[in-house]
């Protein structure tokens, strides 16, 4: 239970720093499952990969501003 | 090891007489006694500088400066640890950061060029603030610590607030940068130059483009990276920096600021920034002079001789830290003072912190405030 509660108190400061830092708040949850619940897990994990597919490269990673400057020269992306 | 003779030709370190003033006067050495600046600083000068890059005991200096203070042959005690911590970033070494280092990961974070933040939400309408402008007030990580450290019941934002509201008073807006990046302060004194370097190219192109002559401080650490740490590297700036004592100091002394009774008797904690590194010790004292009834109790380690908050950019927090923030209070205390002011965010959170402790509750009943929200709450 104290784990859980830790959690839950390191989730709300990391997520309410996370906001002020400019990254999305779709790209962290918490969630409760217990280690019975197979298929919740599953779900979860899957609906979070998917979401995170939408959402695009986080705006913290420095590869994503290099795709950019890639895809803003029209020439390049032809010749990739 | 060319680096090495550099840093300590640059820093002085080849005049050391080996009296030991430095360890003695150390606030870590005074209750940890396996720290020792003097034998970090003589291990280098006789080439075991190996030896020290790979010591825990490097990342334990508060860079508070006492050392170089009392220093007979003038060292530059603080520049030398943080280039030597420089060298051992580069080789690997993983420096010791309190809270998992979520601050130095939140800085690195802040280094991206494309994050949008959200750092304005704290700007209430009776705040005047503007986009373009003379003055600029540089806030700092303030939306940060008010986040981070809620739960200690810290006011950083409080001291933003204060510091705008103050500014308003003297017929100043002031621009506030949606985009400001942390000033870095923690990057270069952790040994990390190259995130430094970042993180000030961003703050210094958005600064120009607000057309700002002037920037405030109400955070001496930004105020001393500021003045110190970005000419040193980038060259004179293009604009004058200023901290809000200054600026408060002197429309006290014009008679031009009023402020309300307050019937308190305090101590005040001269941040290791404002007070060693940046030379401001009278312009906090003029202010709270300037407060009807208040009464200021010099604590014995004052000015120059002030101790340190404990805990220095982030780095080791531990018994030692909180040994030295439990002496401090006690030290305000016995002075006869019931109000601790600050004039540092980190103080304010580190002593609130100290005052977690239960047992310390019962021996010491002292209230930790930030100077800027004091002032702010009593200004006519």
């Amino acid at each position: 239970m104290f784990g859980a509660r830790r959690a839950a108190e390191n989730y709300e400061k990391t997520s309410k720093t996370l906001h002020i830092a400019g990254v999305e708040k779709e790209r962290y949850r918490i969630e409760r499952i217990s280690a019975a619940e197979s298929l919740k897990f599953a779900t979860v994990v899957t609906e979070m990969i998917d979401q995170i597919k939408k959402l695009g490269p986080s705006p913290l990673n420095k590869k994503s501003q290099i795709m950019e400057e890639v895809q803003l020269e029209p020439a390049l992306v032809e010749e990739i | 090891m060319e680096k090495v003779t550099e840093i300590i030709n640059k820093t002085y370190a080849h005049r050391c007489l080996d009296c030991g003033k430095c360890t003695s006067v150390c606030p870590v050495a005074k209750i940890n006694h396996t720290f020792s600046p003097r034998s970090l600083l003589m291990r280098c000068v006789q080439q075991d500088h190996e030896s020290v890059l790979k010591d825990k005991m490097l990342w334990d200096c508060l860079t508070c400066g006492l050392c170089s203070l009392r220093c007979p042959s003038a060292i530059k005690y603080i520049e030398f640890m943080r280039d030597i911590r420089q060298i051992a970033l580069n080789d690997g070494v993983k420096a010791e950061c309190s809270h998992g280092g979520a601050f130095q990961s939140l800085d690195r974070i802040m280094t991206a060029a494309n994050i949008k933040q959200n750092r304005m939400e704290w700007v209430t309408d009776d705040l005047k603030v503007t986009d373009k402008g003379d003055v600029l007030y540089f806030v700092g990580c303030a939306p940060y610590f008010d986040v981070f450290f809620a739960d200690l019941k810290v006011e950083s934002i409080g001291t933003a607030k204060g510091a705008i509201k103050l500014l308003n008073k003297m017929g100043i807006t002031p621009v506030v940068l949606k985009d400001e990046r942390c000033c870095g302060h923690d990057m270069i004194w952790t040994g990390d130059f190259d995130n430094f370097e970042k993180l000030a190219k961003h703050n210094l192109k958005q600064i120009e483009d607000s057309g700002a002559k002037t920037v405030v401080f109400a955070c001496p650490e930004g105020y001393q990276t500021f003045s110190q740490n970005y000419p040193e590297y980038f060259g004179s700036l293009n604009f004058e920096v200023v901290h809000i004592t200054e600026l408060v100091a002197q429309k006290i002394e014009r008679n031009e600021l009023k402020f309300k009774e307050a019937k308190k008797t305090v101590a005040f904690q001269d941040p290791c920034r404002l007070g060693r590194h940046m030379g401001i010790y009278d312009q906090p004292r003029t202010i709270m002079e300037a407060i009807p009834n208040l009464e200021l109790k010099e604590m014995v380690k004052s000015k120059k001789k002030s101790i340190c908050c404990g805990v220095g950019n982030w780095l080791t927090c531990g018994a030692t830290a909180k040994t030295i923030q439990s002496n401090r209070l006690k030290e305000a205390n016995q002075a006869g003072a019931k109000t601790l002011i600050t004039a540092c965010p980190k103080c304010e959170i580190h002593y609130k912190c100290a005052q977690q402790d239960e047992n310390l509750k019962v021996e010491v009943d002292i209230e930790v405030k930030d100077l800027i929200t004091l002032v702010s709450e009593l200004i006519e």
